[in-house]
């Protein structure tokens, strides 16, 4: 059954999205034409800049103003304007909502309105949205989307989705990316709670995309009464861990998260990448004007 | 010693339990386990690292106590040269107790040589008494740990030891034990005798005097000892096959030998069996003696050899009874006694009634009871002659002693090989009278037709005081004219207060023990110090065998292993 609720955006916060565009530092040639300043310099209408002629280059384009002031040949350059190729990863595993309930389900819906706000913001800006929901394995791919019209299908789209399953974002990447050559921005939602993890980051990384990676976390996960020897059984792989109390048990659990994300956000770091922590405890309005706005977006018209 | 495999198990078993009674852990879902395991990944890190160093320390101990433990194992020793002997005294008096309970010498002694082996150098050899068989520490060890199984069965008292390095003789100083050792072989003897008090019956035999026709009567004798010099209370009881015949409380002193006759005509047939029982008595060795009376069980007798004769410088007391003190002066045996040197008459006394009432009890200075012309009832405890007893009959076979002369007989047969007859002839020898009827313990030295002129009792078996009978009138005879009266007399004094054999010369089933044996704390050694007996108790082991160190390694390697291959946490 569909859970439209969560995509309930004030009109207001809507018009701000709108102002906001996915931010990129490689378009790639071709596609449709779109709002992102490509990468090259081609045949647009907008000045660019100047360079010297080499053979073969189009005498068409050559700035005789500039030859009789410089005495050099000068070509005159334009920058092309493209769509964007976003691929949305959304993580559904288990552990997004290990407990049934709307409370359980926290990290899975707040995970939703990032996806929701960013396609938004894609096919507001002309971008081509590919959402593809994983956990095990790709669920159903929705895409890619193009035009503001397809907002209401990438949303009835989100809103029908549900978590089950563990994480296996490296066969994820494999299976989207199999067949769909055009790079473009990868961002990945999830909580990162799983080992295949930094490997299906690692696998992004030939492919040249740019990535963005959105954990969502909840601060829940690291909250259990320790107060004797407790099991803890894995919510997606069903493995137990026997644990002894111990003091400050949890505190450390605190840092050595801290510690997990950390870690991470410098491999992203290291690889030109953007990594955005979203807390469910923080308001949408917030993540999306703080933390998404300095990681992932930036002002458009 | 305690089986190497047990430890281990017991340690087994306590994890065991220890892993079964572990609280159960309450099952808590969490979204993922990757954050919690990597937490413990990261505390494993560093317990990983304390880990190793305790495994290295660990490892260093363990391979230290291999190491040492091995040094010690006596596979790895050299020879060390000729072996030490240990020689346990096998007399019986060895396996008296101690005072208050306490294991006997025997097992003192055990224990004193387990303190010498473990004592000595690694990878010395040890002897056992004769056995030139060379022994490890351990196999040594495992014989000292049943003494009364492992070194009491070696009866013999002069053994010869094997060659050895040095010879520990472990005895009580009682009873013939001389170990043969080489010549200049250093030699220790390590007393275990310890005082305490005993009683024992010392002599318990048959005693049928030759002229007693009413049955056999037991000679019963009973030594006591005590190192505290006080009286020793004693009960005696005395049963035949069906029930107890006597029983009697004794009070005795230390050193007095009590001594008692005891009618067997009312017992029943088959063996007699003397106990005692005294408090804090140390040796149960001697508290029991047993009899059979060969006459009334219809066996043959035992005749027990003599070992040794006492040697004398007194002349032997003797004490004459006769029917009247007159009848005996100025007979041929009182001029034979008179001149005999070997013999001192200390009294001569009148048997009280004409029909063998029982005499007085001879003084104790009397080492022989001589009867002249009469028999007493019931025999004394002592050596005794009869002379022309009134069991004596005529020669001719029918008239009185005192229709004599009758035509004399001739002794025809004697027993030459006797040493009552050695330098006596008796050959043709006229008597005339004889002795009616011979005892059936008693054999006939020499006889005149079917008649019997000497006859010898005992001792009979369970050996009791000897006794000879003339069993013809001296006085009427021409042996009083010739000088073989004097030394039958001399050899009648000496054979019978010969000492007779004791021990182990008696039959086994007789209980009996060596006199010596009775007197546990005779001995010339110095008793054993107090000290070593309140250490007999504390365990006699090496504190550091290569054993126990080997021991501690395997479990210490065990645990080592379990925590860091299983992880174990309890």
């Amino acid at each position: 059954m569909a859970d439209h609720s969560v995509f309930t955006f004030e009109p207001a916060f809507l018009a701000r999205l709108e102002r906001l565009r996915l931010l990129t530092r490689r378009v790639p040639a071709g596609g449709f034409k779109g709002e992102h300043r490509a990468s090259h310099l081609g045949s647009g209408l907008e000045f660019a800049d100047y360079r010297p002629y080499v053979e073969g280059d189009d005498v068409r384009h050559l700035d005789w103003r500039a030859y009789l002031r410089f005495d050099r040949l000068l070509l005159r350059m334009f920058e092309e304007h493209g769509d964007l190729a976003v691929y949305i990863l959304l993580d559904c595993s288990h552990s997004m909502a290990p407990t049934p309930g709307p409370g359980g389900r926290r990290k899975f819906d707040a995970a939703r309105r990032i996806a929701a706000a960013l396609t938004y913001i894609a096919l507001a800006t002309l971008d081509r949205v590919t959402l593809a929901p994983y956990s095990g394995h790709v669920h159903q791919i929705l895409g890619p989307l193009h035009g503001s019209r397809q907002v209401w299908r990438a949303l009835d789209y989100l809103a029908n989705l549900d978590t089950g399953g563990e994480t296996h974002l490296d066969r994820t990447v494999r299976e989207v990316f199999a067949a769909r050559r055009r790079r473009g921005l990868v961002i990945v939602i999830s909580d990162l709670l799983s080992d295949t993890t930094e490997g299906g980051l690692d696998l992004l990384l030939p492919l040249r995309h740019d990535v963005a990676v959105v954990q969502v976390t909840d601060h829940r996960d690291l909250e259990a009464p320790l107060d004797r020897d407790t099991t803890l059984v894995d919510s997606e792989t069903g493995d137990s861990l026997r644990i002894h109390g111990a003091p400050n048990l949890l505190h450390r659990l605190e840092r050595e998260a801290e510690a997990h994300r950390e870690e991470i956000r410098a491999r992203c770091t290291a690889r030109g990448w953007s990594f955005i922590h979203a807390p469910v405890e923080a308001s949408f309005e917030e993540l999306a004007l703080g933390a998404l706005r300095r990681g992932l977006l930036s002002r458009g018209r | 010693m305690m089986p190497f495999w047990l430890p281990l198990g017991i340690t087994a078993l306590l994890v065991l339990a220890i892993y079964l009674i572990r609280p159960t852990a309450q099952a808590l879902p969490v979204a993922s386990t990757v954050l919690w395991r990597r937490l413990l990944a990261a505390r494993k890190r560093r317990r990983d690292r304390l880990r190793w160093l305790l495994s290295l320390l660990l490892a260093t101990t363990v391979a230290g106590f291999l190491s040492v433990g091995a040094s010690r194992a006596p596979w790895l020793q050299p020879g060390g040269g000729d072996p030490i002997a240990l020689a346990f005294d096998p007399s019986p008096t060895m396996q008296a107790g101690l005072p208050d309970g306490g294991p006997s010498r025997i097992e003192l002694a055990a224990a004193e040589a387990r303190r010498i082996v473990l004592e000595a150098e690694a990878g010395s050899r040890f002897t056992v008494n004769a056995d030139p068989t060379p022994l490890t520490s351990t196999e040594v060890l495992a014989v000292l740990s049943d003494p009364l199984e492992g070194l009491s069965n070696a009866p013999d008292t002069e053994p010869a030891i094997p060659t050895a390095r040095r010879v520990h003789v472990f005895t009580d100083g009682i009873g013939p034990y001389t170990p043969i050792v080489d010549p200049g072989t250093e030699t220790h003897t390590v007393s275990v005798l310890v005082p305490a008090r005993n009683a024992g019956i010392v002599r318990f035999a048959t005693r049928p005097p030759a002229t007693r026709v009413a049955g056999p009567e037991a000679l019963l004798e009973i030594l006591a000892t005590d190192p505290a010099g006080g009286t020793v209370p004693v009960e005696l009881t005395v049963a035949d096959s069906e029930t107890i015949r006597i029983r009697r409380q004794l009070e005795l002193e230390p050193g007095d030998r009590f001594t008692a006759l005891i009618d067997l005509g009312s017992f029943a047939p088959g063996p007699v069996t003397a106990r005692i029982a005294t408090p804090g008595d140390v040796l149960p060795l001697d508290n029991r003696a047993g009899l059979i009376d060969a006459g009334r069980a219809g066996t043959a007798s035992t005749r027990l050899p003599v070992r040794h004769a006492r040697s004398r410088t007194e002349p032997r007391r003797v004490l004459v009874v006769a029917r009247s003190p007159g009848s005996f002066a100025g007979s041929a045996a009182a001029l034979a006694l008179e001149a005999d040197a070997s013999v001192d008459v200390v009294g001569v006394r009148a048997a009280t009634g004409a029909d063998d009432p029982p005499p007085e009890e001879p003084p104790p200075a009397a080492d022989i009871a001589t009867f002249h012309r009469t028999a007493p009832a019931i025999p004394p405890g002592m050596p005794a002659l009869y002379l022309a007893p009134p069991q004596a009959i005529a020669a001719g076979g029918l008239s009185a002693a005192a229709e004599a002369p009758l035509s004399p007989r001739r002794i025809d047969r004697t027993d030459a090989s006797h040493p009552l007859l050695a330098g006596v002839s008796l050959l043709d020898l006229p008597v005339v009278v004889a002795a009616r009827e011979l005892d059936p313990h008693c054999a006939a030295l020499a006889s005149a037709g079917d008649r019997t002129a000497i006859a010898v009792c005992g001792p009979p078996p369970g050996s009791g005081p000897r006794s000879l009978t003339v069993a013809f009138d001296l006085d009427h005879s021409s042996l009083a004219q010739r000088p073989d009266l004097a030394a039958l007399f001399q050899n009648a004094a000496a054979w019978l207060t010969e000492t007779p054999a004791i021990a182990g010369d008696l039959p086994a089933d007789t209980g009996l023990q060596d006199e010596r044996a009775t007197l546990i704390n005779a001995s010339t050694l110095e008793p054993v110090p107090t000290n070593h007996l309140a250490n007999l108790d504390s365990p006699n082991r090496r504190p550091w065998s290569w054993r126990t160190l080997a021991l501690a390694g395997l479990l210490l390697a065990s645990f080592e292993a379990i925590t860091f291959f299983r992880g174990l946490t309890l």
